[in-house]
C-alpha cells in the first residue's frame, strides 16, 4: 500500500521507514501517523521471518520528530485521552517486540513522542551535531512521557541517569545523549541511515543501565530509597508547584518495582490527570504563545525585511559581548566596537567565554568556536561600518553618552543600516532623534544574561519604520529569542514591571521586614530568585540609575525605596562586588549583609514593628506587578494580556505554571485583586491604589491574527480538524 | 618627467594594513600564520568597505608554509569571511613572496582578468618546525607498517639516536642549498668585497632602530597596524615589537659575529630580526576605483625580477633597479622614496656602493657609468627590517603599503621598494600616487 506520512525502502532486507509529514516543516505524531504506524507494524509483523531489520529516520532536514501534536491532546476529554494513550503505548510496545532487530536513526530533533518510539526501538543512532535535541520535555509541560518513555528510559540507561533527565525535562545534544546512554552512536550526519542498518545487521548487545544502577534495582528498598530522597530534594526545589515531577517520580517507582506493564499503566493513568491540572494548562498554553508570539511579531508588520549577514555592535560589556555572542553563534559577521584596546580585550575574553560555556556543554565543538570568535572584528574606532546591515548599541546606560554613539552611527554607516539600541530604560525617541533619520532607529532589549534569556524586547517609538521593525524582528527570531514588540515607554514592560516590584521591595526591608523572608515568600510563590538576589545580580548601581529613569518619567505615585544610594557609595554593589544585600563566600551559602540593611532602616527612619507573613509579602509585592500591567496595557505598550503573560515568565521568570501575570490575576480573581489593592492602599499608601486600567486585564483583545487564538489552553474546534494548518506546536 | 613605461590599465592599492611585526618567539609567537593573515585580510576588506564577493582572488606570500594548511591563502581567506567560491593561491618567491603577491595581482588586473584582489603576506618565523633527520623516516614509517610483535620490536630497534637529533626548519631555510652558505655568509661575502666595515654596518643598524623608534614616537604606524589579541587572555598587541629605543654603537659592539665568529662582521644587531607578522592590500583596477571613487593610495607601475650568484644574493636590488629603470626609463633622481629590504646592514650598503660605483655598473650591468647615489634621507625613511623584522613572506607586502603610505604622507610622486632574495633573485616595484 502507500503511506501518506511514511516512506518505505528496502535495502537487503532491512526496512527503512521515513517519517515524512506533507507540506510540514517538522514531523510530528498525531493520530493519523500513528494510524498509518499501525498499518505498517501489522506488515512488518507479517514480515517478520524475513526482515532482518528496521530502521526508521525522517525525511526533515533537522527534525527527527518534534513529539505528540500537543493541539490533539488539548481538545481531548479523559475518554479520548486514554484511548490515545494507550493506542501510542500499543504501537510503541509492538514496536519493542517486533522480534526483529530495530533501530531509530536520529538525524534531527527527537523530542516527547519521537523520543519514545526511538527509546521503543533496540538501538538508537544519532547524527553528530550540536544543534538536534533529544529528550523528554514533557515535564516542561506539566505532564510526562505517558507512550512508555518514563518506563522504558529508566532500563536502558539508569534510574539514576533517567530520573534527573526526565525531572528537568532536559533536552540532549547527540553527544552528551551517548555520554548518558540514550544513544548508542554518533555518526556523521550523512552516514546516520547506515549506521542505523549496520546496527540492526550486526544484532550486538543493547544498551544495559550502569553497574550501580543496577544494584540500586537489584537492592529490596534501593528503588524506593531512591526515589524517597528524589522526591524530598525535589520537593525543597519545587514548593510542590509541579505535580507532574512528584507523578513522574512515582511512574518510574512503579515501573522498576512492579513491572514494564504497571509502569505503562501508571503512565496512563498519572498522565490523564496531570493534562487537567492548571499547571499543565498553563505550561501548555504558554508554550504555545510562545510559538505564537514568533508568528505574530513577524505578521505586525507588513514591510520587507533587510537580510541581515553583517552586524555591528557598540559595547563589549556583559550585554554587548552577549549580542556578539548571539550573532556569531547565527552566523552573522559581527564589527565590535569598543574605546580602546584594553575593552577589546575584557570583551573578547566575555564572548570567548560564552563559546567555551558552549563547547562545555557540547552545543558546538571547538572548530566552530573557532569560527565564532574569527566572525568577530573588533576595532576602536567608528569604521568598517559600510558593511553592516545592522548596529546594535550596547553602551553605559546614559542618554549623553547614547546620543553621541547614534550621532556617530548615523554619519559611519549606510543610509539602509538598521541602527538598534539595548536600552533598558532611556526613551528610544529621544535617542533616535540624535540622527538625521529616526525612522531607522528602533529599541532591541535583550536580557542579562544574553546566552540564557530568551526574550527581547524589539521597542518601537513614533517614527520607527515598519522595515525597522520587521528586520529588528526577524534578527531577534534568527538568533533564537522570543521577540514582543513593545512601544516606547519608560522601562518598555518587563523592566516597567520590575521596578515597582523591586522597589516595593526594597521599601519593606527599610520597614523592618528581614529580606531572607522576602526572598523565601517569593520564591516560595514561584519566583526563580527572591527580589534581593535579583537585586544583587542586576547590581545595585544599575537598579539605583535605572529606579529614577524609570520611575521618574511614570506619572503615578511609585514605591520610593530610600537609602539605596548609601548603599551604592559604600561600594556595595551585589554579587559582583562580593557583597550587596547579601555577603558572598566563596563556598558557604551567602549571608545576610546587615550593614546594606541598616542604611535602608536609617533612610527609612527605623523599623515598623508589623511582621508580614508570607502571604502578605506576596501580595504586596506581586499587586504592584498586576497594578503596573493594568497600565502597561492601558497606554497600548503591549497589545494583548498574553504578551504580558508571555513576557513576564520569559523575562521576569515569573513561575511558569502560574501561567503569567495575568493570568494570575484572572485565577485570584480581578475583584479580590482590586480590592486587595484597596487595602493596601489604605494600609501603606496611595501607590496601591488600583489604576482605572485594571478592568482591562480581563479583557482578551483578539489577536490581529487569523490563525485560531488560544484562550487558556483550549483551541478553537475549527483547528482540530485542520492537521494541514500551519501550526505545527509540539510538546518541546 | 614623463610618464614611465608602465601596465597598460592603471592598477591602484586602494587600502591595506598591517599586523604589528613581533620578533620570532615573543607577543605573536603562539598565533598561527593563517591567523596573521585572516586578520589583515578582513581589516582591509572592513576599511575599504570593498565587498569580499567582488575579489576575484586572494593571494598570499608565504614562505614556510604551515605543515597543518598547506595552502595558508586558501585557509586564511575562508576564515576572513571571504565566499567559498572566491578561490586563493599561497605565493613563494622567498623573501619577495609579499611583493610577487601584489605584482600577480597587478599583471591579472592589468590584463583585464580580474577586477580586485587581495594581495599580501604572512610569515609565522615562531612556529617554523623542528624536524627529524630525513633518514629518520624509513625506520619510523616501517614501525606503523609492522604486524606482529616481533616485526614491530626489530622496527624500533632500528632507530638510532641520530634519527632523533633535530633540525631547525628556519635554519634549514636560512642556508642556500645551491652554494651551500646561510644567508648571513652572503652578507660577509659582500662585507669584503665592497669593503664595509664593522663599524659601518653598526651605525647603520643604529640608525635603522632611531628611524623606527621616531616613527612609532609620531604615531606613523599607528593607523596602519591592526591590532592582534592574542592568547586565551585575548591579550591585545598594537605595535611593532623589535624597534629598540637608544639602541647603540657600544651595545652592538658587544655582540659577536654569528656567522664567521673569528673573522666575520655580520651580528644579530645588524642583521634583520626573524620575526612574525602580516600585511594585506586591496589592489583594484585603477578605472573602477575611480569610478566608485574610492581613496587610492597609489598606483603599482612597473614590477621586476632578476637572477644572479646566490652566494651574492643581496646585491638583488642592484640588479632589479638596472632593469627597472632600463624597462621603464624612469631615472634615479625622479624616484622620491626609497625602500631596500634590509636583509643585512652589510648589504644595504653594498648596494649603494655597488649603485654608485662606475667600475660595478660598467662590469656587471654593461652600463657606460653608474647609476647613482640614493640619498639615504630618502631610504627606508621610518627604518627596515633590522628594526622592525622580516617576518619572509610578508616583508614584500610590508614594504609595498609602508612606502605607498609614507608618500602620501610626504605628499610625493614616485616610490621604489626592492629586496634581495634568498636564492640569488632581486625583486623591486615603482609605484606612483597619481
Amino acid at each position: 500500500m502507500t503511506y501518506k506520512y511514511l516512506d518505505i525502502r528496502y535495502d537487503h532486507g532491512v526496512v527503512i521507514v521515513t517519517l515524512d509529514y506533507p507540506d510540514r516543516a517538522v514531523n510530528t505524531l498525531s493520530t493519523d501517523v500513528l494510524d498509518e504506524l499501525d498499518v505498517l507494524l501489522v506488515d512488518l509483523e507479517h514480515g517478520r521471518d524475513t526482515l532482518r531489520g528496521v530502521v526508521f529516520t525522517s525525511a526533515k532536514p533537522g527534525v527527527f520528530v518534534m513529539g505528540a501534536d500537543l493541539f490533539e491532546i488539548n481538545g481531548m476529554n479523559r475518554l479520548q485521552m486514554r484511548r490515545y494513550l494507550q493506542h501510542g503505548q500499543n504501537l510503541f510496545n509492538r514496536v519493542a517486540r517486533l522480534g526483529v532487530p530495530t533501530a531509530a536513526a536520529i538525524n534531527g530533533t527527537c523530542l516527547g513522542g519521537g523520543c519514545e518510539l526511538a527509546l521503543a526501538c533496540d538501538y538508537r543512532v544519532a547524527a553528530d551535531d550540536g544543534a538536534i535535541a533529544i529528550g523528554l520535555p514533557e515535564t516542561k509541560l506539566g505532564i510526562l512521557p505517558g507512550w512508555g518513555g518514563s518506563t522504558r528510559l529508566p532500563r536502558i540507561i539508569g534510574v539514576t541517569k533517567a530520573l534527573p533527565m526526565m525531572l528537568a525535562g532536559k533536552t540532549l545534544t547527540p553527544r552528551k545523549a551517548q555520554k548518558l546512554g540514550v544513544v548508542d552512536e554518533v555518526v556523521r550526519p550523512e552516514a546516520v541511515v547506515d549506521a542505523a542498518i549496520r546496527l540492526v545487521r550486526k544484532r550486538g548487545p543493547r544498551h544495559q543501565p550502569g553497574f550501580l544502577d543496577r544494584v540500586i534495582v537489584a537492592m529490596p528498598m534501593g528503588t524506593r530509597m531512591l526515589c524517597d530522597y528524589t522526591r524530598r530534594k525535589t520537593m525543597e526545589q519545587t514548593y510542590g508547584h509541579y505535580p507532574a515531577v512528584m507523578a513522574l517520580i512515582d511512574v518510574v517507582e512503579t515501573g522498576l518495582t512492579d513491572g514494564m506493564v504497571a509502569g505503562f499503566r501508571a503512565e496512563r493513568e498519572r498522565l490523564m490527570i496531570l493534562v487537567e491540572t492548571p499547571t499543565a494548562q498553563n505550561l501548555i498554553r504558554l508554550f504555545m504563545l510562545r510559538n505564537d508570539a514568533k508568528k505574530d511579531a513577524r505578521k505586525r508588520f507588513r514591510a520587507e525585511t533587510h537580510p541581515v549577514s553583517h552586524a555591528a555592535v557598540v559595547g563589549g560589556g556583559t550585554m554587548g559581548a552577549g549580542i556578539v555572542h548571539s550573532l556569531i553563534r547565527a552566523g552573522i559577521s559581527v564589527r565590535l566596537i569598543e574605546v580602546n584596546h584594553e575593552a577589546v580585550s575584557a570583551a573578547l575574553r566575555r564572548i570567548d567565554d560564552m563559546l567555551t560555556d558552549d563547547v562545555r556543554a557540547k552545543r558546538i565543538g571547538p572548530l566552530e568556536k573557532k569560527h565564532a570568535m574569527q566572525r568577530v572584528s573588533p576595532t576602536t574606532s567608528f569604521d568598517g561600518l559600510r558593511f553592516a546591515d545592522f548596529v546594535i548599541e550596547a553602551v553605559a546606560e546614559k542618554m549623553s553618552v547614547k546620543r553621541q554613539v547614534f550621532a556617530r552611527l548615523d554619519a559611519a554607516t549606510r543610509s539602509d543600516t538598521i541602527l538598534a539600541t539595548n536600552t533598558s530604560s532611556l526613551s528610544v525617541a529621544e535617542i533616535a532623534a540624535a540622527t538625521n533619520n529616526p525612522s531607522r532607529v528602533i529599541g532591541l532589549h535583550f536580557f542579562n544574561p544574553v546566552p540564557k534569556m530568551p526574550l527581547v524586547e524589539v521597542v518601537r517609538h513614533n517614527g520607527a519604520s515598519d522595515e525597522a521593525m520587521a528586520t529588528g524582528v526577524e534578527l531577534a527570531l534568527r538568533v533564537g529569542k522570543t521577540p514582543i514588540v513593545v512601544n516606547d515607554a519608560p522601562g518598555f514592560l518587563v523592566n516597567r514591571l520590575l521596578i515597582p516590584y523591586l522597589a516595593e521591595a526594597m521599601v519593606m526591608a527599610g520597614e523592618g521586614v528581614c529580606i531572607r523572608k522576602i526572598d523565601a515568600a517569593m520564591k516560595q510563590w514561584g519566583m526563580p530568585m527572591g527580589p534581593f538576589e535579583l537585586l544583587d545580580t542586576v547590581g545595585l548601581d544599575i537598579v539605583a540609575a535605572i529606579l529614577p529613569s524609570i520611575g521618574g518619567r511614570l506619572h503615578h505615585p511609585m514605591p520610593e525605596p530610600r537609602g539605596i544610594e548609601d548603599v551604592v557609595n559604600a561600594g556595595m554593589l551585589g554579587r559582583k562586588a562580593g557583597r550587596g544585600f547579601y555577603v558572598y563566600h566563596s563556598r558557604k551559602t551567602p549571608s545576610v549583609n546587615v550593614e546594606a540593611v541598616q542604611m535602608l532602616h536609617m533612610a527609612h527612619g527605623g523599623p515598623l514593628s508589623d511582621e508580614p507573613d508570607a502571604s502578605a509579602i506576596q501580595r504586596r509585592l506581586v499587586l504592584p506587578m498586576i497594578n503596573e500591567a493594568a497600565r502597561a496595557l492601558g497606554e497600548q505598550i503591549v497589545q494583548s494580556t498574553d504578551v504580558i503573560d508571555l513576557a513576564t515568565v520569559l523575562g521576569l521568570g515569573l513561575a511558569p505554571f502560574r501561567g503569567g501575570l495575568v493570568h494570575h490575576a484572572q485565577d485570584v480573581g480581578m475583584d479580590n485583586v482590586i480590592e486587595q489593592m484597596h487595602a493596601l492602599a489604605e494600609s501603606h499608601g496611595e501607590r496601591f491604589d488600583p489604576s482605572p486600567h485594571t478592568r482591562l486585564l480581563l479583557v482578551q483583545p483578539p489577536l490581529a491574527n487569523d490563525q485560531p487564538s488560544i484562550t487558556h489552553g483550549r483551541v478553537d474546534a475549527q483547528h482540530k480538524d485542520s492537521p494541514t494548518s500551519r501550526h505545527t506546536p509540539s510538546s518541546n | 618627467m614623463v610618464a614611465p613605461k608602465s601596465t597598460r590599465k592603471d592598477i591602484a592599492v586602494v587600502g591595506g594594513v598591517r599586523t604589528p611585526l613581533a620578533k620570532a618567539g615573543t607577543a605573536l609567537k603562539s598565533v598561527h600564520v593563517t591567523e596573521l593573515a585572516r586578520t589583515a585580510m578582513a581589516e582591509t576588506l572592513y576599511r575599504t568597505g570593498w565587498p569580499a564577493a567582488r575579489l576575484d582572488e586572494v593571494l598570499l606570500g608565504n614562505v614556510v608554509m604551515p605543515a597543518d594548511a598547506t595552502n595558508p591563502a586558501r585557509v586564511a581567506a575562508i576564515e576572513a569571511g571571504v565566499p567559498l567560491s572566491i578561490p586563493a593561491m599561497t605565493v613563494q618567491r622567498n623573501c619577495a613572496s609579499g611583493m610577487e603577491a601584489v605584482a600577480i595581482a597587478a599583471s591579472r588586473i592589468n590584463s583585464g582578468a580580474a577586477t580586485a584582489m587581495l594581495a599580501g603576506g604572512a610569515e609565522s618565523m615562531s612556529l617554523v618546525p623542528m624536524m627529524f633527520p630525513d633518514d629518520a623516516s624509513e625506520p619510523i614509517a616501517n614501525i606503523a607498517k609492522a604486524r606482529g610483535v616481533m616485526q614491530k620490536l626489530r622496527a624500533v630497534t632500528a632507530l638510532r639516536p641520530r634519527h632523533f637529533a633535530p633540525r631547525s626548519g628556519l635554519l634549514m631555510g636560512l642556508t642556500d642549498p645551491t652554494c651551500g652558505m646561510i644567508m648571513g655568509k652572503t652578507a660577509e661575502v659582500l662585507a669584503h668585497e665592497f669593503d664595509i666595515d664593522r663599524d659601518a654596518q653598526d651605525a647603520y643598524a643604529v640608525e635603522s632602530h632611531r628611524r623606527a623608534c621616531r616613527a612609532i614616537a609620531g604615531d606613523v604606524f599607528a593607523d596602519r597596524i591592526v591590532p592582534m589579541y592574542v592568547g586565551k587572555r585575548h591579550e591585545p598587541i598594537v605595535a611593532d615589537v623589535g624597534p629598540r629605543d637608544g639602541q647603540s654603537m657600544e651595545a652592538l659592539a658587544k655582540l659577536k659575529p654569528i656567522f664567521d665568529r673569528r673573522d666575520g662582521s655580520v651580528t644579530v644587531g645588524n642583521a634583520c630580526q626573524v620575526t612574525d607578522g602580516a600585511a594585506m592590500m586591496l589592489v583594484v583596477d585603477g578605472d573602477v576605483a575611480r569610478a566608485e571613487g574610492l581613496d587610492v593610495l597609489g598606483f603599482v607601475r612597473s614590477y621586476v625580477t632578476v637572477g644572479l650568484d646566490p652566494a651574492r644574493m643581496g646585491l638583488g636590488p642592484v640588479f632589479a633597479i638596472d632593469r627597472m629603470l632600463n624597462e621603464t626609463g624612469v631615472d634615479l633622481h625622479n624616484i622620491d622614496l626609497f625602500e631596500i629590504n634590509e636583509a643585512f646592514a652589510a648589504q644595504v650598503l653594498a648596494c649603494l656602493k655597488a649603485l654608485s660605483s662606475d667600475a660595478f655598473c660598467r662590469e656587471k650591468l654593461g652600463r657606460a657609468e653608474a647609476i647613482g647615489e640614493i640619498d639615504p634621507e630618502r631610504l627606508n625613511v621610518n627604518g627596515g627590517a633590522i628594526a622592525l623584522g622580516h617576518p619572509v613572506g610578508a616583508t614584500g607586502a610590508r614594504i609595498v603599503l609602508d612606502l605607498l603610505l609614507e608618500m602620501q604622507r610626504r605628499d610625493v610622486e614616485f616610490g621604489l621598494a626592492t629586496l634581495c632574495v634568498g636564492g640569488g633573485q632581486g625583486a623591486a616595484m615603482l609605484l606612483q600616487r597619481n
